[in-house]
């Protein structure tokens, strides 16, 4: 058979639909047999092409922030001094000498502030959305409801108002127990933990609300910290995780009335949540920035502030059915999210079973989960993979499923394996 | 004619840009231009590198690093010599390339199971079609994966896969049955249920 013409057959085939009428019966079965490898392929394009618009946002986020990032890096062509905006760039732009200006006074327990920062240390308050909410970033943020419309919900904070968007993968928590959508009225105090969207719209995984009714919070400056020269102690009031888990950033309440946003590195946000299981009200200390991202900080979390209780070891037989996980022990009070702290005893898909110390729990992995893997030694692609992490600690929080009762994980932190006992 | 192409041309066509000031934009790295860029060509790359690795994370990965080299190479990208998807495409055959030698040098035995979402019951069939596929895909040559890429996944011409393969239309012919013969072994002896018109 002559391959130039099944060439040429094949591709008028490819165009038309259909084996020309010119060809012989041996041509005919050999283009039908590439036909159907071609319908195969068309068949299975459409899930190709579901996957990269899943993929999209995430990805679209990530390039914004590599393209902001290059931008911040390169080099300026010219070397004209910046006019600063606001209250805060007028007074540093009188000061222009001061290579550090400012302190403020502690304030109660939790706040312990010592800031001498230089001119690059703050910038003046800004957009609070722009500035809170990156798209593809996991964020856990608190607020009081607003409006309430189609699915999408005006929350009041202390940074500005924002959205979220519940979806039937939304899990609802109400007093800690399972709610629902109509649960979600004005005036309620609300906490939310979800994925933010192209438009700054939080698509919540989970919603968690006191049943009590808050006061509309009052807006508060937000002021970049870029530039550490001491500490800096307080609570925290917003955690956001970047896509990959190597970023973030918390919004701390150094009790002076106004709120620090810090850039930390992902080690940070998974020490939050392994030591608190929720970050919202965990009390840290802002450490020294890394030598390698000056414009990125550590957290120390302050002795005095560790949770009292500590994973068990593995149970020798966890297979009870679910059970309501542990309360947690967040010193932040209002709406709280669920926290689960154990060891894996087994995966089936994406589905977890842990042993806690109220008994063994199923956390259920969905696409909008962050993991957060530390200094395990696995990777997300084996993790990706079916990795069952069996015997590692994991400190997770989330929602519940109403039906199921499983815990949807929001974020979960894989620690290090523990022994049998 | 590409995705980019006619997004190009449609912005041509509204008078706010035309594709040649868009080629500067991106070659001056216009956050705009390359936001453009990015949604006409995200899914084309996706699609091209997705079944050449072990899921839809690692592709979603290497896409994403294929925008994030495009712009940090933006000055060098002549609008004249290349379209923009094919320059795009080049990026993502080589750091696809890439990554399969380093974990072929880790030993690693793939999978392709992507168990964190496990699919719906009604979404069964397409997925294990899909894993079949990238299984039978890693028995082509890198040749015929791309053409598969480019004319069965991307749906371009054999005029376009010539242009960014850089082949005469005939060479692409012959690619093609070779790649659909190669693949038909492959997957021989496997049932499944398309609803695709043939």
């Amino acid at each position: 058979m002559n391959t130039d013409r099944i060439d040429e057959l094949l591709a008028e085939a490819l165009t038309l639909g259909a084996v020309p009428t010119d060809a012989t019966p041996g041509e005919r079965a050999e283009i039908e047999q590439l036909m159907e490898a071609r319908s195969l392929l068309l068949a299975s394009r459409s899930g190709v092409d579901a996957e990269a618009r899943s993929a999209m946002p995430t990805a679209r986020a990530r390039f914004e922030r590599h393209i902001a990032a290059s931008r911040a890096d390169a080099p300026r062509a010219v070397a004209v001094p910046s006019r600063r905006g606001g209250f805060f760039g007028g007074v540093l732009a009188m000061h222009r000498g001061m290579t550090a200006v400012g302190s403020a006074a502690a304030i109660g327990v939790l706040a312990v502030l010592a800031l001498f920062l230089s001119q690059n240390g703050f910038n003046g308050v800004e957009t609070a959305s722009a500035q809170v909410l990156t798209p593809g970033d996991y964020v856990q943020v608190e607020g009081v409801v607003g409006e309430s419309k189609d699915g999408r919900v005006t929350v009041h904070s202390e940074f500005g108002d924002f959205d979220f968007a519940v979806s039937e993968d939304t899990s609802i928590t109400n007093a800690e127990a399972p709610g629902e959508a109509a649960s979600v009225t004005p005036g309620a105090a609300v906490l939310i933990g979800g994925i933010v969207g192209k438009d700054r719209t939080i698509a919540a995984n989970t919603v968690a609300l006191s049943g009590e009714k808050k006061a509309l919070p009052t807006r508060l400056k937000l002021r970049d910290v870029k530039e550490r020269r001491a500490e800096l102690i307080g609570k925290v009031t917003v955690l956001t995780i970047s896509p990959d888990g190597t970023q973030g950033r918390v919004h701390i309440d150094a009790g002076n009335g106004e709120r620090y946003v810090v850039p930390v590195d992902g080690h940070s946000a998974e020490e939050l949540i392994q030591r608190f299981s929720i970050a919202l009200g965990a009390r840290v200390e802002v450490g020294p920035a890394s030598d390698a991202r000056p414009d990125t900080f550590r957290l120390r979390v302050p002795d005095q502030a560790l949770p009292p209780s500590q994973p068990p070891g593995i149970a020798p037989n966890g297979t009870a059915p679910p059970v309501r996980p542990e309360a947690t022990t967040l010193p932040n009070s209002g709406p709280r999210i669920q926290a689960v702290r154990g060891v894996i005893l087994g995966r089936d898909g994406a589905a977890f079973r842990i042993q806690t110390p109220r008994g063994p729990v199923v956390a259920e992995i969905r696409r909008s989960s962050r993991i957060l893997l530390g200094e395990t030694g696995l990777t997300l692609e084996s993790f990706l993979r079916g990795e069952t992490a069996v015997g590692h600690e994991v400190t997770i929080s989330g929602g519940i499923d109403k039906d199921t009762g499983h815990v949807v994980v929001d974020v979960a932190v894989v620690g290090p394996k523990r022994p049998l006992r | 004619m590409s995705e980019l192409e006619a997004g190009i041309n449609d912005l041509a066509a509204n008078g706010r840009v035309d594709a040649e000031a868009l080629a500067r934009r991106a070659s001056a790295r216009d956050p705009d231009a390359w936001g453009a860029i990015f949604e006409a060509h995200y899914r084309a790359v996706f699609a091209f590198v997705r079944y050449r690795l072990r899921g839809a994370a690692e592709a979603e990965d290497i896409a994403s690093q294929v925008f994030e080299i495009a712009y940090g190479r933006a000055d060098r990208f002549d609008y004249r010599g290349v379209p923009i998807e094919g320059w795009l495409i080049g990026i993502a055959r080589n750091l696809a390339r890439d990554h399969i030698k380093k974990y072929a040098r880790r030993g690693f035995e793939e999978e392709l199971v992507d168990t964190i979402a496990p699919p719906s019951p009604d979404e069964a069939p397409r997925v294990d079609l899909s894993l079949d596929i990238a299984q039978a895909m890693k028995v082509l040559t890198e040749d015929q994966q791309t053409v598969i890429s480019l004319r069965f996944l991307m749906d371009r011409s054999v005029a376009e896969t010539a242009d960014v393969m850089a082949r005469s239309e005939d060479a692409v012919k012959n690619l093609q049955r070779r790649a659909l013969a190669a693949l038909q072994r492959a997957l021989a002896g496997t049932a499944y249920e398309t609803d695709v018109a043939r």
